[in-house]
């Protein structure tokens, strides 16, 4: 049961990620609208998937390594269809962010080395769900900056490809992915504060290398915001700091993925 | 002499803005520049037609070959060591008159179906008229034209949606901005096309703001358009607050340089700033796309948004072109009838003529003695034998003059029948040339 709706939902997720893909590089068949109800049948499959490994498996969500990378992969595609209904013409940035959920998707699948330590707590729960928050928003983020970059590149070129038309306007991916951000950065402040105290107390297995990556890509988001706020960073040089933040998030998520070791 | 129509010019397909720029014509420069084309040796009418886009001549000569030479040596006086030659085009005759057809049709224009380009052609021939450089074959071919114009935009859709440097700069807004609500708009200098950008601006709920060097005229412009009204100086401060700024003033240096952007970027904290130059010479330094946050646009680079309303408009764009080449069909056609107009108008006259002086010698000897009443009846009698026997030769005339052999068949009529250009009685189209112009169509004619 659980590996069928696991099979469907990934086919869901690679079909959206086809058609999202293919109107973005100008395919007149690929229908937005449609493959973002795909994406929302999906996203339920994924969701019962995530019910039955709890109900029939014992598994439940963030409780190890798998289960923590298939719901954050859930998150992200959540977090995703709840932002695209704030302004017209989100849809496109699926693009960029479900062919990376189904990446997390598909590694949640992958035999695991990595078990979280038995009765660690209420404060592992608390680490883990808010950095999954955390790391999903800022997710949906990096999308927004990466069709950002892509957009900004043409407008300031002159030279606008039907990719132009296609994406949003620059100032919504701006101000949008700022917000993300605002989102993030509490949830990842919980999550490092949470993090170190579990480091420190051993609860959990964890390297201070990772916890390190981690406090600076949570630097990295709090200088974006607060540079944003106080010197005007906007634009281009926030949409850079906001990928380098998340690329450097799901190096850490990567890292505990396969080192099997915790923050 | 036959005239035949030629037209030399560039527009932005051959030439890049900066020649353009050295090529342009002012409004008020078109009547003077006319009257100095008109003034070289193989032109008979002159007109030119200066946009942002496009500086062509438009002449009729009887020397094609070296009147398009001369035209060619006035625009190489225009923008010497330029190497504007392998800029221009020159189209004679049928090509001339499908050009100047379309162009008017806005068929040849950047952004396909703009409206501005007719009004921008009518204006260079009411120039022309004034200067008394227009005569009959200027004349019927723009008539035409217009009227060509008219049908394209009442008969299809391409002036419909985002077919003017308006909508293309409101679309290219709304792709950077998302909703233009509330957003501040600043138009520097009073070009027609940059009023109707900022017209199409304010439906969208944008906020309008006009700086122009004449203050009396910024605060004109503001008074229709509910806007603030400021002096060009203001144009730093201004700058800070706007989040659109469209250029287009008569100044043939930079309005708008990198300095002053830099500084309104410290203030506006990154806020993106867009700027659209549709002036020519253009009125903002290229250099101020390299800032940060900053999007420049001039009227070269919305040839690419051009390419893009021409393809989504393909199915008026055919419907378009379906008019004009039944317009040019309908122009030609009336062109070669008119060309054998004054054969047969010489050759009721000669009929006319003759059967007049006939008469008038019978009635003076053997039919003296008839009445005013039989007079009158044997006059009409002679104009309906003569209306009856030239019946088959007009119509023969007017069928034929659509075919090759026309021009031969009212050469041969003329010879046949003795008739001279002298028989010609007012046979040139009604022009409504202005009185002082009397000098220039004798030299037409």
């Amino acid at each position: 049961m659980t590996n069928l709706l696991f099979a469907i939902a990934v086919s869901a997720y690679g079909l959206v990620s086809a058609l999202l893909l293919a109107y973005l590089g100008g395919s007149t068949r690929a229908n937005v609208s449609s493959s973002i109800n795909i994406l929302t049948v999906s996203a339920i499959l994924h969701a019962l998937h995530e019910l039955s490994n709890w109900i029939f498996l014992g598994i439940a969500p963030f409780a190890g390594l798998a289960s923590g990378l298939s719901s954050l992969s859930l998150l992200v595609v959540v977090a995703f269809l709840i932002v695209r209904r704030l302004r017209p013409k989100l849809d496109v940035v699926g693009a960029f962010v479900v062919p990376v959920a189904l990446a997390a998707f598909l590694a949640s699948h992958a035999p695991s080395r990595g078990v979280f330590s038995q009765g660690a707590g209420v404060l592992f729960g608390v680490h883990i769900g808010s950095n999954m928050v955390g790391v999903a928003s800022v997710t949906v983020a990096c999308a927004f900056s990466v069709a950002y970059l892509l957009q900004e590149r043409q407008v300031k070129a002159r030279r606008l490809s039907p990719l132009f038309h296609r994406l949003p306007p620059l100032d919504v991916l701006d101000v949008l992915g700022f917000r993300l951000l605002l989102v993030a950065v509490p949830a990842l402040t919980i999550g490092v504060i949470t993090g170190h105290i579990a480091v420190t107390r051993r609860t959990v297995p964890g390297t201070s290398v990772q916890h390190t990556i981690a406090m600076i890509n949570w630097g990295v988001f709090t200088a974006v915001i607060l540079l944003r706020v106080i010197a005007g960073w906007r634009g281009k040089r926030a949409a850079i700091g906001t990928i380098v933040g998340t690329a450097g998030s799901l190096l850490v998520v990567i890292a505990y993925t396969l080192r099997g070791e915790g923050l | 002499m036959k005239q035949s129509l030629v037209v030399v010019g560039v527009n932005h397909r051959t030439a890049p803005v900066e020649l353009r720029e050295r090529l342009a014509v002012p409004s008020d420069g078109l009547e003077q520049t006319v009257k100095g084309l008109a003034e070289l040796p193989h032109v008979r009418e002159a007109m030119v037609v200066a946009t942002c886009n496009r500086v062509e001549v438009y002449v009729a000569t009887d020397s094609p070959t070296p009147a398009a030479a001369e035209i060619r040596g006035y625009f190489a006086a225009k923008a010497p060591g330029s190497n504007v030659d392998s800029s221009l085009y020159e189209h004679y005759d049928g090509a001339a008159i499908r050009h100047v057809f379309r162009v008017a049709c806005s068929l040849e224009s950047m952004v396909v179906g703009e409206p501005q380009i007719l009004g921008q052609v009518k204006e260079a021939y009411a120039a022309a008229r004034a200067a008394g450089t227009v005569g009959p074959e200027l004349n019927k071919a723009l008539s035409r034209a217009f009227s060509a114009a008219k049908r394209v935009r009442t008969e299809t859709g391409i002036a419909t949606g985002s077919v003017s440097v308006a909508s293309v700069a409101v679309d290219l807004a709304v792709q950077i901005f998302g909703e233009l609500t509330n957003r501040q708009v600043l138009l520097v200098g009073a070009g027609k096309m940059a009023l109707g950008a900022t017209r199409a601006l304010m439906v969208h709920g944008a906020k309008l703001s006009i700086a122009n060097r004449n203050y009396q005229r910024a605060v004109e412009l503001a008074r229709e358009r509910n806007a603030q009204a400021h002096s060009l100086e203001a144009l730093p401060l201004l700058l800070t607050q706007a989040d659109v700024v469209i250029c287009s003033t008569g100044a043939t240096r930079y309005v708008i340089t990198p300095e002053m952007v830099q500084s309104a970027m410290k203030v506006r904290r990154g806020k993106s700033l867009f700027i659209v130059d549709i002036a020519v010479p253009r009125n903002v330094d290229p250099r101020v796309n390299g800032q940060e946050n900053v999007y420049l646009f001039d009227v070269d680079d919305l040839e690419r948004e051009v390419a893009r309303a021409i393809a989504n408009r393909g199915g008026s764009l055919t419907a378009a072109e379906k008019i004009v080449e039944e317009e040019i069909r309908a122009f030609e056609s009336e062109r070669k009838i008119d060309s054998v107009v004054p054969t047969i108008t010489a050759l009721r006259e000669h009929f006319r003529l003759t059967a007049r002086a006939e008469l008038e010698r019978s009635l003076g000897g053997k039919l003296k003695h008839l009445g005013p009443e039989d007079r009158k009846a044997l006059e009409s009698m002679l104009d309906a034998v003569t209306n009856k026997l030239l019946h088959t030769p007009t119509t023969t005339l007017r069928a034929q003059s659509k075919t090759a052999d026309g021009l031969a068949l009212a050469t041969v009529t003329r010879m046949l029948f003795g008739l001279t250009q002298s028989d010609n009685h007012n046979t040139e189209p009604e022009t409504s040339l202005p009185s002082d112009a009397a000098s220039k169509k004798a030299k037409v004619q």
